[in-house]
């Protein structure tokens, strides 16, 4: 099904709700007398999807990605999930259990004693028969790689292995699609890479959709789609390689591009003929090589 | 205010089947006004070393010395003023109702003069990038940026000749990431301040650091300037740590391309952009 | 190894297998029998049952009599207590206004056995039963209660949410301390009113730290379609087994021999 999450001219306030998620970072901006954390946001997450959603700290993507799996409830507009209203206090758990989320902070999300307690918590939250749990389980961590974890204690984990316990019990729901909220924030370079590692496999093989909210830009350039947000407005909905390639925008915004973006940008300042939508380090050695090559320094 | 580390050793959970030997006969020696980068992947003892520096963890093995002075049981509260040491997310560590009183915690016993107490805030303020206009304010009212200023000026309020920071932007987007390394690196360079920071971030440690200090299993693998430490990218990678971008471009351009004689050295985007820039003008000028 | 009251010592005997809910039970059995004993053969029948038990779970009983430590202070007075006021008939000692009676002699033992074998006996079921175990067992007896809006599967739920959460707070309790240290804190003031103030910089910000987790904590059980105990399947489940069985049967002969003792001796 196209348009998996699609929203429809969506603003949030914190104003407006009592129901309040702010984690102290959400700032607000004022749009006439109510302050909108996220301003008409009207877009599509298409089934099968990697996206990314960068902004600065208290941009409002956390706020955006909330509205997501009806945590919180667009204060106007509307989210629809698969086709289901938000709104609709009925299939809410449906909505819940078909988008999943992982948090910024590993230590808070963990509910169970253990691995796979935890992992086991979505499912008999949804009243999952036992045996059905078992397979589910072993499935789920076998997809994580943490079998030999499973009778862990929660704080005896690594910070990448906790978040991938948390994305166990995603998965073993059987999601369609997995948001990521910050949630490589807290892990240092080894837990970021087993978490991207994880999320791009589980976007190909898995075919589930993958909303990665992150300011690591290196993390952005391994999605198919990045959406940029400040002041709750979406600035961009593009490529990675095309957002990187307009390095003022990025900067503006408080982001920075990688480094081999950056020195193209640099050399093109300088009148230099190089392509400026170079985003890895092997295109960007090749296109290097290339030009000294051609400048006669070799 | 050099800090010198000798036969340094720490033992976790000794006697118990958890036993783990967090640092292992660690020699090290930090002069006056360095700027220091300690890198290494987590648990490789990093925070355990840092937290000997002013006397959080006591020695087990080995001896600590500040400006000459060995540290012991009775001198540690003063050692504990001179060495700085702010921790990870420090913003948590915040309790008092304002701001003012929040940063003046740490000078409470020094009986100052309500003058000089003020001065001495405002200036640690100030250090961080905020204005006074903000010492009134409830600590609840503050960004998270500015909670993590507020809290690090708590600890230079205390006028620390040596600071340490454990992963100052942690969580930080790019923009607030640059703001913290900039005023830790402005301590250093305005007020002589050595400057210790602890970071997941290669391009940050190159960036800043005259020497780098790598840490694995408890011991110091690699000690140096950070283009000596950094053209080991081969033995980083191994130990679960990487170079910056730029350096290992660099390095496989020059594997590529030996006869051109690049200079490798090159960790920020400004420095390769004029490594480039001279290469190609060598080639016009031949 | 040391050992504290009441923490749980691992292990695989026959009663650390046991279901927890037949240990809830018959430990609650024992302390009856142990409180309905008389004479000193139905004591004697529960320091067997006592000592029978902890050789089976393999836990050595000097220890966790060493481990008493801090309760013989109580014992201590609830002897001389019973000794100095128990009226009784055979008077063994009078002496300026204390009159000893042989009988308050023979009471003030039977008391001091009876809070040894009470603390011994139900300390049993927290050495060889996991906290997990425990809240699952007062979630499943207390279930039947559900019928009348009890909170069973809320209480059980928050002990478990608890017990997971002690050992973050422990490194989040000693992560704060070591900060506000280096700002200059002093925990090792000897003055009273000192100390409790040098510990308001460390409460205040744990509080917030375990207000935060709250709130981040419920957000994630929302997101993972938590809603009560309602409709809710379990991943772990109890199984009474021949084990139980057999625990049930000792302790019931236990009660049975006590009952018996106090009848005809």
């Amino acid at each position: 099904m196209k348009n998996f999450i699609r929203f429809e001219n969506v603003s949030y306030s914190y104003d407006d709700n009592e129901e309040e998620y702010g984690d102290g970072k959400s700032q607000t901006k004022t749009v006439g007398h109510v302050d909108y954390a996220v301003k008409k946001a009207d877009f599509s997450i298409e089934k099968g999807e990697f996206v990314a959603i960068v902004g600065r700290n208290g941009s409002g993507k956390s706020t955006l990605a909330r509205t997501m799996n009806a945590l919180l409830l667009p204060t106007e507009g509307t989210v629809l999930v698969n086709g289901i209203d938000t709104q609709n206090d009925e299939l809410i758990w449906e909505i819940r259990s078909r988008v999943g989320m992982v948090f910024q902070n590993p230590d808070n999300q963990i509910v169970g004693t253990s691995v796979e307690e935890d992992v086991a918590f979505g499912l008999e939250n949804i009243g999952v028969p036992r045996e059905k749990m078992l397979e589910k389980i072993d499935f789920a961590l076998e997809t994580v790689k943490l079998q030999k974890e499973r009778r862990t204690e929660p704080h005896l984990l690594s910070g990448g292995q906790k978040q991938r316990c948390a994305i166990a019990g995603i998965i073993a729901m059987q999601p369609e699609c997995i948001v990521l909220d910050e949630a490589t924030a807290m892990l240092d370079p080894i837990g970021r890479r087993e978490v991207i590692n994880l999320i791009k496999k589980l976007n190909k093989e898995n075919n589930i959709t993958i909303v990665h909210i992150t300011h690591h830009m290196d993390e952005v350039s391994q999605a198919d789609r990045v959406i940029l947000i400040d002041n709750g407005i979406v600035l961009a909905d593009t490529t990675p390689r095309k957002l990187f390639s307009d390095v003022n925008l990025v900067k503006n915004a408080g982001l920075e591009v990688p480094q081999i973006t950056a020195l193209m940008y640099n050399l093109r300042q300088k009148g230099i003929d190089v392509p400026q939508d170079i985003i890895t380090e092997e295109e960007g050695i090749l296109v290097l090589i290339e030009l000294l090559k051609k400048g006669g320094a070799c | 205010m050099p800090l010198k580390i000798e036969n340094l050793s720490h033992t976790y959970m000794k006697g118990t089947p958890f036993e783990k030997k967090a640092l292992d006969n660690i020699n090290l020696e930090i002069c006056d006004g360095e700027f220091v980068g300690i890198i290494g992947h987590t648990g490789c003892g990093k925070s355990t070393l840092v937290q000997h520096f002013n006397g959080l963890l006591k020695p087990e093995e080995g001896n600590i010395y500040i400006d000459g002075l060995l540290m012991n049981h009775s001198n540690i509260k003063e050692m504990r003023k001179k060495v700085g040491l702010v921790f990870q997310y420090p913003e948590y560590q915040l309790f008092e109702s304002t701001v003012y009183k929040d940063i003046a915690f740490g000078i409470k016993n020094e009986k100052l003069s309500p003058e000089e107490e003020y001065n001495r805030v405002s200036d640690a303020l100030n250090k961080t990038g905020l204005t006074e206009d903000i010492l009134d304010k409830s600590i609840y009212d503050l960004s998270g940026g500015q909670k993590r200023r507020v809290a690090i000026a708590g600890i230079i309020v205390m006028n620390p000749q040596i600071l340490v920071l454990d992963e100052p932007a942690a969580g930080l987007d790019p923009a607030g990431r640059e703001e913290i390394l900039g005023f830790a690196k402005k301590l250093r360079d305005e007020n002589g301040i050595t400057v210790i920071l602890v970071s997941h971030s290669m391009e940050d440690i190159a960036k800043l650091a005259d020497k780098v200090i790598v840490m694995n299993n408890g011991k110091i693998e690699m000690i140096g300037k950070p283009k000596e430490v950094f053209r080991n990218g081969k033995r980083l990678n191994e130990i679960g740590l990487s170079v910056p971008q730029m350096s290992s471009v660099f390095n496989k351009i020059g594997e590529i391309l030996p006869d051109l004689n690049i200079n490798t050295d090159v960790f920020t985007v400004e420095e390769a952009t004029e490594e480039i820039l001279r290469l190609l003008n060598k080639g016009e000028t031949v | 190894m040391k050992i504290t009251i009441g923490q749980f010592v691992p292990g695989n005997s026959i009663l650390h297998r046991a279901d927890p809910r037949t240990k809830f039970v018959l430990t609650f059995v024992y302390m009856i029998a142990v409180i309905i004993a008389e004479n000193f053969v139905a004591y004697s029948a529960a320091i067997i049952f006592v000592c029978a038990t902890y050789l089976c779970a393999k836990i050595n009983i000097a220890k966790i009599i060493k481990s008493l430590k801090p309760l013989l202070i109580m014992m201590m007075i609830t002897v001389v207590l019973n000794v100095l006021f128990y009226k009784g008939e055979n008077v063994l000692l009078d002496f300026w206004k204390i009159t000893i009676y042989k009988e308050g002699i023979f009471f003030a033992v039977k008391m001091l056995l009876r809070i040894v074998l009470l603390v011994l006996g139900s300390s049993v079921l927290m050495y060889t039963t996991t906290s997990v175990m425990l809240t699952d067992g007062i979630e499943s007896l207390l279930s039947p209660l559900k019928k009348i809006h009890f909170p069973a599967h809320e209480i059980a739920m928050m002990m478990s949410i608890a017990l997971r959460f002690i050992p973050t707070f422990v490194d989040e309790t000693d992560r704060i301390m070591k900060a506000q240290k280096a700002r200059g804190s002093d925990f090792d003031s000897k003055n009273l009113i000192q100390k409790i103030k040098s510990y308001i910089p460390i409460l205040i910000p744990l509080f917030i730290s375990a207000w935060r987790k709250a709130e981040d904590l419920a957000t994630a059980m929302n997101a993972r379609c938590y809603r009560g105990g309602e409709g809710r399947t379990k991943f772990k489940v109890l199984r009474f087994t021949y084990i139980d069985l057999l625990l049930t049967i000792i302790t019931i002969i236990l009660l049975v021999v006590i009952v018996l003792a106090n009848k005809f001796m």
